[in-house]
């Protein structure tokens, strides 16, 4: 890890006992829009940043250099969108490269990707696609992930993705999935409150029964997000503040798990970064039981047509 | 709800191919379902579960067309002035038929509209009637090549890390001892072009403009310095010296193998050239023979 000097990840230490040894405290998604406000910050109001590996690795612009600066200010995680985990291609050693090589220059303090398939027979979808939760999905995951890992040298965390369909093969729940997963691999979780609000909307089942089973002591880090109300369902959009629903999930999650690393997204209709960080600062006053009314009280938004934004453009 | 008997054997391979299938494939939904049907024998009721609120069709809509929107925003994104120029409407029938043909095989979006200014130049329409007709077939691949080389070059390796060594004068490089290597830079590129692009593109950037540009050969090369674009247009022997220091080069060698150049014009005009950098001298380079 690098050794971060005293402009930044000055907010680390938690107002509660963390259970986990690698609490980084709240982090946004470093987007290329706050570039100018994050270098001209004196000090950064953030504790970490979360980078989309895939918009960095091959890029030596701009944006590198501010990925420079800020490693040495504080932690870094890459989260990545195209690790394919669950297609039945062969893994893509060519993007693994270099994904380990990003991962030499930033010193993570962890790797992430997703539960999901994007692509298969070569092709990428740039969607994060459902997988079916089967035993022979579980069994081919669990393959990957050790691979995955042992070339890594880390173990990885897996994000849960949103979902509009499921599998009629299916034959257990996301979170029983994640559960086997995470006993068999050692690999961690990043869990999406809002993911798992928007899946048990869309799919009907219970979203507090999904965060009462899922193991809590594998959970490495939050994502945060709001979603869209489109016709009958709901929509990963990422361009609104956290709605109340998705709150009261993280209430009851943190309850669980204790101070949890806790990631806002903000990826469409992006607002300026003190904004981000504005929202951000709900999630440490709710840790701080500060919660208001006024923000259990933010309204989902609803549009004709929402397009999920799984995957960021640099 | 009700739903047909669950299909026995279907393997994780057969689920992905029939899913992949309708998102990438060409047509309306259903003709998307037709041909998965038939490529991987899955059917919507086979693979998908529904409510009556919420039903199979709708829920794999969202990922059919979202894959196509998607996409389309990225290369919107990539290629602004191509857009704004062709307009929406238009620009996203190509982009829609582009993404159809070739569908993405890049680990990052970035790679998805490497293509594209092929792809539109193969697609132009031919039987211009007039020179504004043939222009406005002609200009968008152009400009799009133009957008293409502003992403390269923003991404590329750059010299923003390396020492930046005083610009030498004219007289400089007369020095008979003056055998140092040049070399373009990393994040140099030359673009060859029917249109005069630059300049078009720089109206168009400001306003909407209805004209197209002037038809005439021409060069545009594009650097970066301090992580800004550097788009200048260059003589055909500004762009051959360029393209002679594609590997180390002392100044002499490159000159011998373009006999166009003017020696005069070139000395007068490599302190330009280093200084938009275009070129610079690598560091700890041995040349490669």
């Amino acid at each position: 890890m690098p050794s971060y000097t005293q402009k930044g990840a000055a907010n680390i230490a938690a107002p509660l006992q963390a259970l986990h040894h690698d609490y980084l405290g709240f982090g946004i998604g470093l987007r290329s829009q706050h570039f100018p406000e994050i270098m001209s910050c004196e000090t950064l109001p953030v504790d970490w940043f979360e980078i989309i590996s895939e918009n960095f690795i091959d890029n030596y612009g701009y944006a590198r250099h501010v990925l420079k600066q800020l490693r040495n200010q504080c932690p870094i995680v890459m989260h990545g969108v195209s690790l394919n985990l669950g297609s039945s291609d062969p893994l893509n050693w060519d993007y693994l490269q270099k994904l380990k090589e990003l991962s030499d220059y930033v010193e993570p303090a962890w790797i992430s990707d997703h539960l999901c398939w994007t692509g298969v027979l070569g092709h990428n979808t740039h969607d994060l696609l459902p997988m079916p939760l089967t035993e022979e999905s579980l069994s081919h995951v669990t393959k990957r992930v050790l691979q995955v890992q042992e070339f890594l040298g880390q173990p990885i965390l897996l994000e849960n993705p949103s979902t509009y369909l499921e599998f009629r093969q299916n034959e257990m729940a996301e979170w029983e999935f994640l559960a086997e997963l995470t006993g068999l691999t050692d690999c961690l979780l990043l869990l999406d409150v809002n993911n798992v609000f928007v899946s048990s909307f869309n799919h009907g089942f219970d979203p507090k029964e999904y965060l009462q089973n899922i193991p809590h002591h594998r959970i490495q880090q939050v994502h945060l997000a709001g979603p869209t109300k489109a016709g009958n369902c709901l929509v990963d959009t990422h361009d609104q503040p956290v709605p109340a629903q998705v709150w009261e999930l993280y209430g009851m999650l943190i309850e669980k798990t204790g101070p949890v690393s806790t990631l806002l997204e903000w990826d469409a209709n992006i607002p300026s970064f003190y904004e981000v960080v504005a929202e951000l600062n709900k999630a440490r006053h709710f840790l701080e039981n500060k919660h208001s009314l006024e923000m259990n009280s933010e309204k989902i938004m609803e549009a004709s047509q929402a397009l999920s934004t799984p995957v960021v453009q640099r | 709800m009700k739903q047909s008997e669950l299909k026995k054997n279907i393997h994780l391979s057969q689920l992905q191919n029939w899913m992949q299938e309708v998102l990438i494939k060409r047509g309306d939904l259903f003709q998307k379902l037709a041909e998965a049907e038939q490529k991987t024998d899955l059917t919507l009721t086979d693979a998908i579960k529904e409510t009556d609120e919420f039903k199979a069709v709708e829920r794999i809509n969202i990922y059919a067309s979202g894959y196509i929107l998607r996409l389309v925003e990225a290369l919107k994104a990539e290629y602004p002035l191509l857009c704004k120029f062709m307009g929406s409407e238009v620009f996203e029938g190509f982009a829609k038929a582009y993404i159809v043909i070739q569908p993405s095989r890049f680990s990052s979006l970035y790679g998805l509209g490497a293509m594209f200014p092929e792809f539109l130049e193969k697609t132009q329409p031919h039987g211009a009637n007039n020179p504004e007709q043939l222009a406005l077939f002609q200009v968008p691949s152009q400009l799009a090549r133009f957008e293409r080389a502003q992403a390269e070059v923003l991404l590329a390796q750059g010299l923003e890390e390396q020492d930046r060594p005083p610009t030498p004068t004219a007289a400089d490089f007369f020095a008979p001892d003056n055998t140092k290597p040049l070399q373009v830079a990393p994040c140099v590129r030359i673009l060859q072009l029917d249109y005069l692009i630059l300049a078009f593109s720089q109206s168009l950037h400001k306003t909407k403009s209805d004209a197209t540009p002037q038809q005439q050969e021409n060069w545009v090369a594009l650097s970066r310095r301090d992580y800004k674009i550097i788009s200048l247009q260059i003589t055909e022997w500004q762009a051959s010296l360029l393209r002679a220091f594609s590997e180390p080069t002392p100044l002499y060698e490159a000159l011998d193998s373009i006999p166009s150049a003017d020696i005069a014009q070139t000395l007068l005009w490599l302190p330009t050239a280093l200084d938009f950098r275009l070129l610079y001298y690598p560091q700890n380079q041995t040349r490669i023979t």
